[in-house]
């Protein structure tokens, strides 16, 4: 499937002008008022199953289409300028879609309907009155497929605001509902048991396979202690036995004890506790990147700033072979983001932004320079220290903005990196990890059909869907 | 004078991705990668040789090179001696130094000497609006005088501009920028091509990694329109 998210009616000139401008990707332009271009591709075997199925009158097996949990993954979305589509920092300020990636998002919406429409089309072609639609449940189940792979460190890099403003959306967000004031009735409670209710049950029917993540049962083990714990805290609540705010102590007293990854979900899940707070610091995900630096900032005092931000960089490796052994490079074959060892890529420029040995280079040459000598004249002097002396000004006292680690270093797995993106800004389940770098997952498991948005009946705590039975 | 037909219009985005890939490729070391790419995006969008004059000056720069600048006080601020250097690698610096004057001495002027394609230097107009100030290049001779100054924080930045507009661009201009742009990615190769992926193919021909359930369907793509059709077709796969 190729599309394209325009604003606005398209006349029949735009649309022929799509069709021919959107396959030769790279070198096509999108028509002005473009939004997103997108591709995405058929599951082989599970997308016939599913059309034979529903062509044959019954609904397909669950326990097969529960393995990807999608019948078309999206292959590329590009927006924001990419191929002449229109740049978000342009959109109105009330445009609905101004705020980062909500475009792309409402692209993989409609790629889901999208996919549902075709095998619906296709089981009718095929089994004629016979045919049958999915479930309502079966429709909410499945989601869209995402690929992503090592081109989202890239991302993580050039987007440092985003990446330490999601952060602290999602901190400030779990502050606030950690700080609840609980009544008796525990309502908050009970609400936060049933979704982890929905989180036990959906690890445990995770069908999906991990290479370098945690298996969902293991996850699973942890929530139901999790679980347990809480139905402790909610009698102890009614019986008047806890204090105004029993969620503080309720969380400190998991953490460390279950797995990372149970108690993170814990975490996640006391957001839906506090919707309207998480609702209002999320609309400020509209963000500039622009790193613009203070020429007049004294030398010492960038120093200074480079030990309290960066501390965790001068005590990495960096000498060593395995501490230098990856290259991040981008191929002339459809631009595709790659990641080798050193030796069997000679030449390629590395694109990894190699944060860790610029701050340490940063910090040699200015060690020599007086204190109160202006930045200015310190990067006349020594003009490559440029970017990170403005990367480290600009983003100065922004505790979440960089990746701190070695992404040269052997040990260093992307896939945990393109995790957190995709399960963050992106909302992907089920993330399944291969060779430690591409990551295939679903995106929309269990939200709300076109049906249910129209009808006003979509569930707001839709995610973690149950298999249908 | 360009018609419509021969001219697209670039975003910021595309701008900055095909401009950096060639000062990239040009030699601009990482540290400057930045800083080079925006100078030729300023060069494109506020100079009078647009788009046209880029390839000449990325030819330029890259028979430079990086080097520090001698700086002097001179009776009317600083004189910086450029070392020779193309344009792109000392703007920032320059605009730097006058920033540094005109924040903490209320003086934002320095002349400028002894760079290549110092008329470029008028870019630094760009450039000072991502410091919230203005900056003006005039010529004095062979030197350029910076004058840096206070700008309305409302007023519409170059870069307001481009986001909204785009840079124009003849096409034959672009795409012979976007393929030169190409020499700063790596060749396909046996080697490269392990290098990303959901499996990877070993010297000796093993795959490693597993089969996804998720296997990619091209047959599509490939089909003709009577595949899909309907019943009778069905069981032809």
């Amino acid at each position: 499937m190729m599309g394209a998210l325009v604003e606005g009616d398209v006349t029949p000139a735009e649309h022929a002008a799509i069709g021919a401008e959107l396959p030769k990707l790279y070198e096509g332009r999108a028509t002005p008022r473009t939004l997103t271009w997108a591709r995405s591709n058929r599951s082989g075997r599970l997308f016939d199953l599913a059309v034979n199925a529903f062509a044959a009158g019954r609904q397909p097996p669950v326990a097969e289409l529960g393995r990807t949990c999608y019948l078309m993954r999206n292959t590329g979305i590009d927006g924001n300028g990419t191929f002449g589509t229109k740049s978000f920092l342009a959109f109105g300020k009330d445009h609905p879609l101004r705020v980062t990636l909500q475009a792309q998002l409402l692209t993989a919406y409609m790629m889901r309907v999208f996919a549902t429409d075709l095998v619906n089309h296709f089981a009718v072609c095929r089994g004629g009155r016979k045919a049958v639609l999915p479930t309502p449940e079966l429709a909410r189940y499945l989601g869209v497929g995402n690929g992503s792979a090592l081109g989202l460190m890239y991302f993580m890099n050039n987007h440092p605001r985003l990446i330490d403003r999601w952060m602290e959306v999602r901190e400030t967000a779990i502050a606030t509902a950690r700080l609840l004031d609980i009544d008796r009735d525990a309502a908050p409670l009970r609400r936060l048991a049933g979704l982890l209710d929905k989180a036990l049950v959906f690890r445990r029917q995770d069908r999906s396979e991990y290479e370098a993540f945690v298996p969902s049962a293991l996850v699973a083990d942890d929530l139901d202690v999790i679980r347990r714990e809480l139905g402790q805290l909610i009698e102890r609540v009614g019986a008047g036995q806890e204090g105004a705010t029993p969620l503080v102590s309720f969380v400190d007293s998991l953490d460390g004890r279950v797995h990372p990854e149970a108690f993170e979900t814990l975490l996640s899940l006391l957001i839906e506790l506090v919707p309207d707070v998480a609702d209002e610091l999320s609309a400020t995900l509209v963000l500039d990147e622009e790193l613009a630096a203070r020429p007049e900032m004294s030398a010492g005092r960038l120093r200074a700033i480079l030990h309290e931000d960066y501390a965790w960089a001068f005590g990495l490796d960096l000498s060593s072979d395995a501490a230098n052994r990856y290259v991040w490079y981008k191929s002339r074959t459809a631009e595709e983001p790659r990641r080798g060892p050193r030796e069997e890529i000679q030449g390629a420029h590395n694109l990894g932004l190699d944060i860790p040995r610029m701050v340490l280079a940063l910090d040699a040459d200015l060690e020599g320079v007086p204190a109160g000598e202006s930045v200015a004249r310190f990067l006349a002097a020594h003009p490559r220290h440029r970017l990170m002396a403005t990367r480290v000004q600009a983003l100065a006292g922004l505790p979440y903005h960089s990746v701190h680690a070695n992404i040269m270093d052997e040990a260093f797995v992307p896939a945990h990196i393109t995790r957190f993106l995709n399960v963050g800004l992106h909302g992907i389940d089920k993330a399944r990890d291969f060779l430690n770098r591409n990551l295939r997952g679903v995106l929309f498991h269990g939200a709300p059909t076109a049906t249910d948005l129209a009808d006003g009946t979509a569930d707001p705590h839709w995610f973690y869907p149950a298999e249908p039975e | 004078m360009m018609s419509t037909f021969d001219t697209m219009a670039v975003t910021l985005r595309e701008s900055r991705l095909i401009l950096e890939r060639l000062v990239q490729a040009a030699g601009a070391p990482p540290g400057l990668l930045p800083s080079a790419r925006d100078c030729a995006l300023f060069s494109a969008a506020l100079l009078d040789h647009g788009y046209d004059g880029i390839a000449a000056q990325v030819d330029a720069f890259r028979a430079s090179g990086p080097q520090p600048v001698a700086l002097r006080e001179g009776p009317d601020g600083i004189e910086i001696d450029g070392a020779g250097q193309h344009a792109w690698y000392v703007a920032a610096c320059v605009l730097d130094l006058a920033i540094d004057g005109f924040r903490r001495q209320g003086n934002g002027r320095v002349r400028v000497t002894n760079v290549g394609n110092i008329d470029e230097l008028a870019l630094v107009a760009g450039l000072a609006e991502q410091h919230g100030l203005a900056a003006t290049a005039t010529r004095e001779g062979a030197a350029m005088r910076v004058v840096v100054s206070a700008r309305p924080a409302a007023a519409p930045t170059c870069l307001d501009r481009i986001r909204r507009e785009g840079i124009v661009v003849r096409k034959t201009v672009w795409w012979k920028l976007y393929a030169g742009a190409l020499e700063a990615l790596a060749p396909d190769s046996f080697e490269s091509r392990r290098h990303a992926g959901t499996v990877r193919i070993e010297a000796d021909g093993r795959l490693v990694g597993r089969a996804d359930e998720d296997e990619t369907d091209l047959s599509m793509l490939t089909a003709d329109v009577a595949r899909v059709a309907p019943a009778t077709a069905a069981g032809g796969r």
